[in-house]
């Protein structure tokens, strides 16, 4: 049998080798082309796309749909959204696409619901807090650019909250406050299905492959798939200043509804075609559930999603 | 904004983190895509592809996680510098470097994935400097000169040590039981 050691190399995985980096491209180049290149390959495919939730006749039809749903339905994606899409600039259809900056603009466009609680809670208002000020902060890279890409200073208290600069600092430090809420500290952990065990002293989710990160404090966010569907499933502690935050894309699109699981527990269901997310509101925490279904090949129904719930230990969340 | 941020935000579609990521990898992806393209192909060549990685990290954000993000740029580099040669007909470097494995192994009848893990821990279990010579050679496709200018060793030093590399990982692959301990295979 003959092998050509090249080919033997293609799934491997290399960061052991300190290569000398030269300066062979140019940053800003690599960006523009880039973004150039996701910009054309968003007009060319659907499934291509990031972050970018269809915007056109079809879709208006299930968002009519969902409205009415929605309008009678209380404590779901409303309850945590950061922002209504045309409340921060006008909409950019998809067809008016021509630029990596209308792609930007229009991804710019979406909405994005917390992960950390309901409206109104510290952990929510906090998060709203900081992603206003992030997002007018350094809006050139002024700032970033002169920071480099060598640790900081500020990594090991702040490396939860991107920070790059004392007054970034300064500002995590600021909101924490004014919201009685604790940094997410002592560095990542990283998680497996059999860490995770150890720390609940059961799986977090029946038959799922699970993997990501932690804090000390409980927080934590794991990538994975149940049933062949991809999902991310994260844990935020109440109390704690935490940042992340979800695209949905339009809140309109979602048919939502109320579901005890039947190990008991309360949670709020939201399904549309490109994904489908799980709300949780616990005693010592606020879990949700992202699936990915525009990454798989499979549709989902209400019942796989509620079934999807049933598989969830929210008891030892 | 540390890694396991910056991925996280890129997961959500965020352009900054992107843009986070090409400021902290692009240097290093484009001297992987350049040592391996070398001078068979343009400079916008090298953009091209260079750019090709990040867009295949901005669409395979939401499968990823922050646990080596820099050992999986590097395979993408490498997978889609390879596809460029091969697209444009170029002879891939080094194409003599063939393994005779003994009729009788096992590893053409393993899955994918066990023939990765097999060449991986092959590979990783061998000494140093020999595991960085072997990496340098057969994944960035750097040259034996550049190599021992790199490592400042003799050009002869590093020739012996790929011979001996390729000897350990044809030993390793030609063996004839799959659960056999890599690291009982004799070093020559």
């Amino acid at each position: 049998m003959k092998v050509h050691i090249h080919e033997l190399l293609n799934n491997i995985e290399d960061s052991s080798v300190n290569l000398e980096e030269q300066n062979v491209v140019s940053s800003e180049r690599i960006k523009e082309l880039t973004k150039m290149k996701i910009t054309n390959n968003n007009s060319g495919s659907k499934r291509s796309k990031k972050g970018a939730v269809t915007v056109c006749i079809a879709v208006a039809v299930v968002a009519a749909l969902g409205a009415a749903t929605y309008a009678a339905f209380g404590g779901g994606l409303d309850s945590v959204l950061f922002n209504k899409a045309s409340e921060e600039q006008p909409p950019i259809a998809e067809s008016d696409i021509k630029t990596s900056d209308d792609y930007f603009a229009y991804a710019g466009n979406l909405e994005y619901i917390s992960l950390q609680g309901y409206t109104g809670t510290p952990e929510y208002l906090a998060a709203k807090e900081w992603r206003q000020f992030e997002s007018g902060y350094d809006t050139d890279f002024k700032i970033l650019e002169a920071a480099g890409n060598d640790t900081s200073e500020w990594d090991d208290k702040y490396g939860a909250y991107g920070v790059y600069s004392q007054e970034m600092a300064d500002k995590v430090d600021e909101i924490a406050a004014k919201y009685d809420l604790t940094l997410h500290e002592g560095g990542l952990e990283d998680l497996d299905e059999k860490v995770l065990e150890e720390k609940f002293g059961q799986t977090v989710m029946n038959d799922a492959l699970l993997g990501g990160y932690g804090y000390k404090d409980g927080t934590f966010s794991v990538d994975g798939e149940f049933d062949g569907y991809p999902i991310q499933l994260g844990r935020v502690m109440k109390g704690t200043f935490d940042t992340v935050y979800l695209n949905i894309g339009s809140s309109s699109s979602y048919e939502e509804w109320n579901y005890t699981t039947k190990s008991g527990a309360n949670v709020t269901l939201c399904l549309s075609k490109d994904k489908a997310i799980i709300l949780a509101d616990l005693e010592n925490s606020f879990v949700s559930v992202n699936v990915l279904l525009r990454f798989c090949d499979k549709t989902m129904d209400k019942a796989q999603l509620e079934n999807m719930a049933d598989n969830i230990n929210f008891a030892v969340l | 904004m540390n890694e396991a941020k910056a991925l996280a935000l890129l997961k959500k579609g965020d352009e900054e983190a992107l843009e986070w990521f090409i400021d902290k990898y692009g240097a290093y992806v484009g001297t992987v895509v350049s040592n391996i393209l070398q001078s068979s192909m343009t400079h916008e060549d090298i953009e091209e592809v260079t750019a090709d990685v990040f867009v295949t990290l901005w669409q395979s954000a939401e499968k990823l996680y922050p646990l080596n993000l820099k050992g999986y740029l590097s395979r993408v580099a490498r997978s889609l510098s390879m596809q460029k040669l091969r697209d444009k007909a170029t002879e891939l470097p080094l194409d003599e470097d063939i393994l005779i494995l003994d009729d009788d192994s096992e590893f053409d009848r393993l899955a994918q994935e066990d023939q990765d893990n097999m060449v991986r821990n092959a590979v990783y279990s061998m000494p140093q400097p020999d595991k960085e010579i072997f990496l340098r050679f057969y994944y960035y496709c750097q040259s034996v000169s550049v190599i021992a200018k790199q490592m400042q060793m003799n050009p002869s030093t590093v020739k012996t040590k790929l011979k001996r590399g390729r000897e350990r990982l044809r030993v390793i692959l030609s063996k004839k039981t799959k659960g056999d301990d890599l690291n009982e295979s004799t070093y020559s």
